[in-house]
């Protein structure tokens, strides 16, 4: 799986800005420590530890954050996954 | 017909009622979901036709209302949803004898196997990330050994909607499960909405590896790619947890396969109808959004028989139903390998390999549809795993037997490689030993030296492909040359046929960089 390379990083984060934020789960490389120093307390809404991920609610001057080096990659949060039984 | 906070079917009748004459019913039942702080005050206040019922444990409130009551109930900012309760639900009909006896994934996908009998999943923990468990269903006896919420906010204790509940019936339900005995670790992602989020997927996964669970099965499936779920799904894969994952219900339509199926890791699994064949609405391949192939396995999903959240028994079809068929045998060959100290990586080599496509493509069936009777005779045409390292060039899975000769670097001996795997934790392990100075350990058995090559990300490649691979040694004349790393990698352009490849011998440890076709530089990225 490839990383976000940097343009398409800053035109991801220039797009979530334009929406004013929003929720995001992004996946960090190296100590949490070493990440969540580029985040206020406030943002985090979640930390997943074993999968060195966060769940962050972001505001719109927040967004550029996940340009930190330590985030591999980052999505906005998604509620649409679906149990897979066909219907009749 | 997609529901929002208001049911659309509840409004058309008060309008309805509002447009007629008097005549007609104008009061109507009707379901709210609120919360418990604010179900005193709403029970007070409600304008009511008759007694105002509150189902504390499902948090929500049971009414006849009136205009009024509705519009009372719509205004106020506390009540989540609004549902009309005089709605016929479509409880599942009994079964007839035939089909109780032909269509559960048991008798599918156990068949008549002798191997694996009494070996029902017993000590093997299988997580169901799904709409819940109806723990209390006769099947599961005390098997649900624990149910956690990973929905943000209340919980209550159950499955509301049913297909966690036939999920878990088919992975351990006695009587309808592949393996009876194996608990189960309910993982509610689902709220009522229907939809589950990210988070909550994260937060079950996350679970399972803290709880160093055995298997995970995810019945669940969305209509996008998604790094972030993809990405977690591989984590815990490498992290130890098997991870059964729907392959999607979106066939029969080529490259349909969506996150978090179409991760790495995952073993994807297709449905097919109890002859074999792949069922129409099963997600099909190529995977569209990576380099590796997608569906990995097929199991039986069509008008399976299990279990309800209503109690007894009930059918439903989908790659949902066909997941736990592979999770229950998986948590079967887990129990048989108990002892194998690498059980897990053994049991999904055998998942992989031994599937019967019936002459399907891969991308409807993967490598062929799983059931224990297919193992078997897997393994008996092979005449075993042990005696499999005796053959020269045969292979399992990710394990490459080779016995062949090659020089010691310490003594100049013959050097015997008796096994090459490439392992989930991304490491490939080639193992030797020395034919002058071998060494044994109390018990008689030859002690093997190990050399490890790490950082290996195509730990999922099929043997066709890495063999293809292989490129002749200017060393020693030996088909023997590997990337050393797949971080060395430079693959070429689009255009561009060749690539450089940073690569070493296994059998005389020469090192060099070699122009290898980028269509097989792309194996190993």
């Amino acid at each position: 799986m490839n990383d976000m390379d940097k343009n398409t990083a800053f035109q991801a984060c220039h797009e979530l800005m334009l929406k004013n934020g929003g929720r995001v789960v992004a996946k960090y490389s190296g100590d949490f420590d070493n990440v969540s120093i580029a985040f206020h307390q406030s943002w985090l809404v979640e930390h997943h530890e074993a999968l060195s991920m966060i769940t962050l609610e972001l505001p719109s001057y927040g967004c550029y954050s996940l340009m930190h080096p330590a985030i591999e990659f980052w999505e906005i949060e998604r509620y649409d996954i679906q149990p897979l039984e066909e219907s009749e | 017909m997609s529901l929002g906070r208001v049911d659309s079917r509840l409004t058309e009748k008060f309008n309805e009622a509002k447009k007629s004459s008097s005549d007609v019913q104008s009061a109507y039942g009707v379901a709210a979901s609120i919360n418990t702080e604010v179900a005193q005050e709403l029970l007070k206040e409600l304008p009511a036709v008759g007694p105002v019922t509150y189902l504390s444990e499902l948090e929500v409130i049971l009414a006849d209302v009136e205009r009024t009551g509705f519009d009372y109930l719509v205004d106020h900012l506390d009540v989540h949803s609004i549902s009309d309760a005089d709605l016929a639900f479509e409880v599942p009909s009994p079964l007839d004898a035939d089909q109780q006896s032909r269509c559960t994934t048991r008798d599918i996908v156990r068949g008549d196997t002798t191997m694996y009998e009494g070996y029902e999943g017993k000590g093997i923990t299988v997580a169901v990330m799904d709409t819940g468990v109806h723990s209390k269903h006769e099947c599961f006896g005390s098997r649900v050994v624990d149910q956690i919420s990973c929905v943000s906010g209340s919980y209550f204790d159950g499955d509301g909607h049913g297909h966690g509940t036939h999920v878990a019936g088919s992975i351990a339900g006695e009587g309808l499960g592949v393996a009876s005995e194996a608990s189960i670790l309910d993982l509610r992602v689902f709220g009522r909405s229907g939809g589950a989020s990210t988070s909550s997927i994260l937060r079950a996964l996350d679970i399972c590896i803290q709880r160093e669970v055995d298997i995970v099965n995810m019945s669940l499936g969305s209509n996008y790619a998604s790094m972030v779920l993809d990405g977690a799904v591989d984590t815990a894969a490498q992290a130890g947890v098997l991870t059964c994952v729907a392959a999607g219900n979106s066939g029969p339509r080529a490259r349909t396969i969506n996150s978090p199926a179409s991760a790495q890791f995952a073993i994807a699994v297709a449905a097919t109808d109890s002859n074999g064949t792949a069922a129409y609405f099963s997600s099909r391949g190529p995977n569209p959004w990576y380099s590796w192939p997608k569906p990995d396995v097929a199991s039986f999903g069509v008008d399976v028989i299990s279990a309800s959240h209503y109690g007894g028994r009930c059918v439903m079809s989908g790659t949902s139903m066909a997941t736990p068929a592979v999770a229950g045998v998986l948590a079967v060959l887990l129990e048989h390998q108990r002892e194998h100290e690498d059980a897990k990586t053994y049991a999904e080599a055998l998942i992989r390999e031994s599937g019967q496509s019936g002459g399907q493509s891969y991308d409807a069936v993967g490598s062929g549809e799983v059931t224990l009777d297919h193992i078997e005779a897997y393994l008996q045409s092979t005449s075993g795993i042990e005696s499999m390292a005796k053959k020269k060039g045969r292979k399992t899975s990710r394990h490459f037997f080779k016995e062949s000769v090659l020089k010691c670097s310490q003594c100049n001996s013959d050097r015997i490689v008796h096994q090459i795997s490439l392992r989930s934790d991304g490491t490939m392990r080639i193992r030797m030993s020395c034919e002058k100075d071998r060494n044994f350990d109390d018990d008689g058995n030859l002690v093997y030296d190990e050399a490890v090559l790490e950082n290996w990300k195509h730990t999922r490649i099929s043997d066709k492909q890495f063999i293809q691979a292989l490129r002749k040694c200017g060393g020693c004349g030996k088909r023997g040359l590997v990337p050393v790393s797949s971080d060395d990698i430079n693959v070429g352009k689009k255009h561009h046929p060749h690539s450089a490849v940073k690569v070493g011998c296994l059998y005389c440890n020469a090192k060099g960089v070699r122009k290898i076709p980028t269509r097989l530089a792309k194996i190993w990225m």
